[in-house]
């Protein structure tokens, strides 16, 4: 009888679970910043890379140049004289919060609805990817979707419908190149975010008396220790969230952030070096988190049992000092209590040639289902074109919005000296090679399985064990070389490069 | 027979002169034990009902036993509200009714001919049955999922009805596990008075497996009431929420709150105890006659 | 014509006798179960063995044939057996819940008073939903650090009798046990009905005439009702000791397999689904399937040689 049970429960929680990470604190913004780095093998327009940084210290307007110059982009992007009336457009969306909970996307909807005479109807899930590709494997998965990260770029031709050539919508938008193969995109990310940095609360930093936000990952963590003896046993100086899995790969977007390098995946790979390198950015980041989780008065005493939901309100309030996330988190936290005022966002404490670096990745891409019929794709264009550009969606959530030159969010205050960039695309024939040796290796960067090796270094690191943690940096980077030189694309990437 | 024989034997050796002091003491312990074990039960449960009752910063702060200060029930009125419950209470109730009363008559009728009908054939359909309850479902699931597109039932309400039909093998085998303890000589006399096999099947063997039955309904109702997946899976449009995924939605990736979560557990858990309660008596009592009627 | 209606008759007179009755009655019957089984069991089981000799990937869109490597990869790469350690603290676990299962289901086949009272309760747990149990058991288990949460359950307990309040899920070993603790809780329930039916099958005579003999409780158990119920042992072992080698829910959800508390199923879970390797996986699935016939071959084998 117990065997029925637990295969009822493999049932019910397989496919749904299995990339949730931990069971109810599936994170929102992560799945998708990290399929940004991930697969930021396929990352974005060379051409631009700092110009966001501009932005993000004069906050302007919306209504700037380069808005009125790529409007032709926006014009020829559908074709409104195909769309019928009386049309019904289903998109599926993470945001299980917006549409079920706030009905704020039906809200914000109904302005489309009207200008097309059509009806939106959304469906939320919970577990986002997992659900969602399991449909997949039939034709029937919506009109518009958020693209799940499964689907390798090779395949997107046979899921999606092609918005377009890269080197148009690349003038208008970022990450153009996110959901991009042979030169034609099918996804349009329907946010940003500034990855690789920290929340903190401000007002818990400056009353323990540190002023100058950390540039080394010494300093950081003196500033942590300062913040434990003026509030010892009133404040968390730093939260792990280590139980839900996911805030460990927060570390890895960190790793891309410090390496100011929008070429560090290629050159990783086309130098034949070793994914942890003492010194260098990935095993750099990984020691910060050995040398803070060793620590263990600085983090919060049962990581086992922590609550990312408790964390919210708390790191609001000023119970919690510091937490690594996206910039996607800091809306929540904000939101999470009375002081949203005291949130800040800070660059990671690494500082290379004397300059900060942090990371503008994009969310989930918008696509459109190749099976549906013609004039409801169509619509579906004009939706994904409404949603970049006009929809309240990612002002209220805080988020970077991919239309070049739009307005950047407020909380970016501390990042005035640090310098923006975008991870370039994987040149040709090495495109989806990390993401094959990264996943084929089992290695995981952002994965959350049990056996995961950043989980394994954290358990490490509680027990301030050492030297387990330079066997799972050897461990790790002796898997990557295997799978890396039996890999069958790199191999032949590297022998037209000699 | 033979059991029996043992029995008759043991008396002539039976302790019969066991001192009243033990056992006494035997008594208390026997309740002593219950106690505790229902104890262990209750108090993780207790916890959710006042952690539902109290307010967001209550929950946090508070000791797990205290009582909330001032019962909130507006975390029942917010699960009630926003996750849709009403719904999914009836959806589940027609998935449940029309599901439960497939898997009896095809449970039923599997069961007794497997169990009654001694040939090379139904032997092969009772060890194909018992050995695909041992398959582990988990890579079944891609596959699955086609299948019930092919048929067309996707994001429809027969999807998981003929899903829990169709793979219900434990149901099968408590009934061929009950229909061993029918004699068979009641079919015998049946037959020798003329009756027909699906006339004895419905006259005789189903009456008989009444109490079975009531087991498997319990099981069924727990199984497919408490089922997040298939439901979330096959049929995710909201139209379609049955009361777990309803329920699900608070423990999404936003502002879940555990206060919520837990006014939410008690709010799936209500109809549950009803039905439990009103079948608790009925099970228990038919679970013993019917077994030896001869 | 004649010859027609004799083999019309013979035809009727079949379908009215007894045997061609089973005919007809079996295939009327079996039908329905069959084609759902067909459809939703066995065509499944089918593709994941051949999955299992594929590379492919969660879309199946290019499958490679790849013979056995597989296995090879499974039986090679320690990484993926090892997980199986863990399953051990649950095989024990299964032991106590069996033998807590029938000691509670004994006395409440006694004369006891509120019986159905004490059934309820503890058949309850069973009945809620798995994502709830794991909830529950998070909070039962936390350790509070008094500035984003309070003390769990058990420590505040523990409180209660002066105690130090225990890292639970954080202690490795301890962990483990906590799991198996909330898996008996919410699994025992169903135990305890089950032989509570089966001790309840036997005939009210034998009790009868066993009081009137004045046999004591633990006679009564050993000579009465654990012969009558011994094949439902043998059957609820052998499930639970499937269930250790398969165990994954309860560990999957409180713990997320961390703090080394993976298993078999939850390896094969990250395997086909977090690393997209579907015939990886399908190929986990079928040692799990094989090592489970195993088992149950092995407890056919003793029970047989018993009687």
């Amino acid at each position: 009888m117990k065997l029925k049970k637990i295969m009822a429960g493999v049932l019910s929680v397989a496919t749904a679970l299995s990339f949730a990470g931990c069971n109810s604190n599936d994170n929102p913004g992560n799945s998708s910043n990290s399929s940004n780095s991930s697969s930021s093998s396929s990352s974005s327009s060379t051409s631009s890379g700092n110009s966001t940084s501009d932005n993000s210290t004069s906050s302007t307007t919306v209504d700037n140049p380069i808005d009125n110059e790529t409007q032709s982009v926006r014009d020829n992007f559908f074709d409104a004289s195909k769309i019928t009336d009386g049309l019904t457009l289903k998109v599926l969306t993470h945001r299980t919060d917006l549409c079920n909970d706030s009905q704020l996307l039906q809200e914000w909807t109904k302005e489309f609805e009207e200008k097309f005479n059509c009806k939106v109807e959304y469906q939320g899930f919970t577990k986002y990817s997992g659900d969602v590709t399991t449909m997949m494997s039939t034709d029937n998965y919506g009109d518009v979707l958020m693209i799940p990260d499964q689907v390798k770029l090779m395949d997107l031709s046979n899921f999606f419908e092609p918005l377009g050539d890269y080197a148009t919508l690349n003038e208008r938008y970022f990450w153009m190149d996110q959901k991009m193969y042979d030169n034609v995109v099918y996804g349009i990310p329907h946010m940003g975010a500034v990855s690789g940095g920290l929340c903190y609360n401000k007002r818990i930093w400056s009353e323990a008396g540190v002023t100058e936000i950390p540039k080394t990952p010494e300093d950081f963590v003196a500033a942590l220790k300062k913040i434990k003896d003026q509030f010892d046993g009133e404040v968390i100086p730093y939260y792990t969230n280590f139980n839900t899995g996911w805030a460990l790969a927060q570390i890895i977007d960190m790793s891309v952030a410090v390496s100011g390098n929008s070429n560090i995946q290629n050159d990783i790979l086309t130098s034949k070096r070793d994914l942890f390198v003492e010194g260098e950015d990935y095993y750099n980041t990984m020691k910060l988190m050995f040398d803070i989780f060793k620590e263990t008065d600085i983090h919060e005493e049962d990581p086992m049992t922590g609550d990312w939901e408790g964390s919210k309100p708390a790191i609001n309030a000023g119970k919690i000092a510091t937490m690594i996330m996206g910039s996607w988190a800091v809306s929540q936290f904000q939101e999470a209590g009375d002081n949203p005022q005291d949130i800040g966002y800070m660059p990671a404490p690494f500082t290379k040639d004397g300059k900060q670096y942090a990371q503008s990745t994009s969310d989930y891409a918008l696509g459109i289902n190749v099976h549906s019929d013609e004039a409801v794709k169509e619509l579906g264009k004009a939706y994904i074109d409404w949603f970049v550009n006009d929809s309240p969606y990612i002002s209220y959530n805080k988020g970077v919005s991919p239309v070049r030159g739009a307005e950047m969010p407020d909380y970016l205050e501390a990042f005035s000296d640090c310098e923006f960039f975008v991870a370039a695309p994987a040149p040709e024939g090495l495109v989806g090679v990390w993401d094959a040796i990264n996943n084929d290796s089992e290695i995981g960067l952002y994965n959350d399985d049990a056996a995961n090796f950043k989980i394994r270094m954290a358990e490490a690191a509680f027990k301030n064990d050492e030297a387990t943690f330079k066997a799972i940096i050897d461990e790790c980077n002796k898997k990557w070389a295997e799978t890396r030189d039996a890999n069958e694309d790199y191999n032949a990437y590297m022998a037209t490069l000699s | 027979m033979a059991e029996n024989k043992h029995y008759f034997d043991l008396k002539d050796y039976t302790f019969k002169e066991t001192p009243k002091s033990v056992r006494i003491l035997f008594q208390v312990l026997k309740y002593a034990f219950l106690v505790v074990c229902c104890l262990v039960v209750i108090i993780p449960l207790i916890i959710v009902l006042f952690g539902s009752l109290k307010t967001h910063d209550e929950y946090i702060q508070s000791n797990v036993f205290a009582l909330p200060a001032v019962p909130q029930f507006s975390n029942y009125v917010t699960a009630f509200n926003q996750g849709n419950v009403l719904r999914g209470l009836f959806n589940t109730m027609i998935i449940l009714v029309i599901s439960c009363f497939g898997t009896i008559i095809t449970g039923t009728m599997t069961a007794f001919v497997v169990q009654r009908f001694n040939m090379m054939f139904t032997k092969v359909v009772k060890a194909i049955f018992l050995i695909v309850a041992l398959l582990p479902s988990i890579s079944m699931q891609v596959t699955v999922f086609q299948i019930v597109n092919k048929l067309g039932l996707y994001d429809n309400m027969a999807a998981p009805i003929i899903m829990y039909i169709g793979t219900d093998i434990i149901a099968i085998q408590i009934f061929i596990q009950f229909l061993d303890n029918i004699s068979v000589s009641l079919d015998e006399s049946a037959i020798l008075d003329g009756c027909s096999y699906p006339r004895v099947y419905w006259s005789i063997i189903l009456p008989m497996l009444r109490p079975a039955i009531a087991t498997v309904l319990v099981i069924k109702f727990v199984g497919i009431y408490n089922d997040f997946y298939t439901a979330q899976l096959y049929m995710p449009s909201p139209k379609n929420a049955v009361v777990s995924t309803a329920l699900y939605t608070f423990v999404g990736p936003y502002g879940a709150k555990w206060e919520i979560i837990f006014a939410g557990i008690i709010i799936c858990i209500i109809p549950t105890l009803v039905i439990f309660l009103a079948l608790q008596k009925s099970i228990y009592s038919n679970l013993v006659s019917g077994s030896v009627k001869e | 014509m004649s010859a027609n209606v004799k083999q019309k008759r013979t035809l009727l007179e079949w379908v009215r006798g007894y045997t061609g009755q089973k005919y007809i009655t079996t295939v009327l019957f079996l039908l329905i179960p069959i084609v759902l089984l067909t459809l939703f069991t066995l065509i499944p089981a089918v593709n994941m063995v051949i999955f299992s000799f594929q590379e492919r990937d969660q879309l199946g869109v290019n499958p490679k044939w790849i013979g056995l490597d597989n296995y090879v990869t499974l039986f090679t790469d320690p990484t993926y057996l090892s997980t199986f350690k863990n399953c051990i603290y649950y095989f024990f676990g299964s032991f106590i819940q069996l033998a807590l299962a029938l000691l509670i289901a004994t006395i409440l086949c006694s004369k006891i008073k509120f019986g159905n009272l004490f059934k309820g309760i503890l058949f309850f747990p069973y009945m809620m939903n798995g994502v709830a149990v794991s909830l529950i058991f998070r909070r039962f288990f936390q350790k509070g650090d008094g500035i984003t949460n309070s003390e769990g359950t058990l420590n505040t307990i523990l409180a209660l009798f002066g105690l130090d309040p225990v890292k639970w899920l954080s202690t490795p070993g301890l962990v483990n046990v906590c799991l198996v603790f909330a898996s008996i809780w919410r699994y025992i329930g169903f135990d305890i009905i089950m032989f509570i039916g089966a001790i309840q099958s036997i005939s009210p005579d034998v009790y009868e005439a066993a009081d009137l003999d004045g046999a004591n409780g633990w006679q009564r158990f050993w000579y009465i009702v654990f012969p009558s119920i011994r094949s439902i042992v043998a059957l609820q072992l052998v499930l639970a000791i499937k269930g250790a080698a398969s165990v994954f829910e309860i560990p999957y959800i409180i713990t997320g397999g961390r703090n080394d508390t993976s298993t078999f199923v939850i390896k094969t879970i990250d395997t086909a689904f977090v690393y997209k390797k579907v015939g990886l996986g399908s190929a986990m699935a079928i040692v799990l399937l094989l090592i489970i016939l195993i088992i149950t071959g092995i407890q056919k084998l003793c029970f047989r040689e018993r009687k």
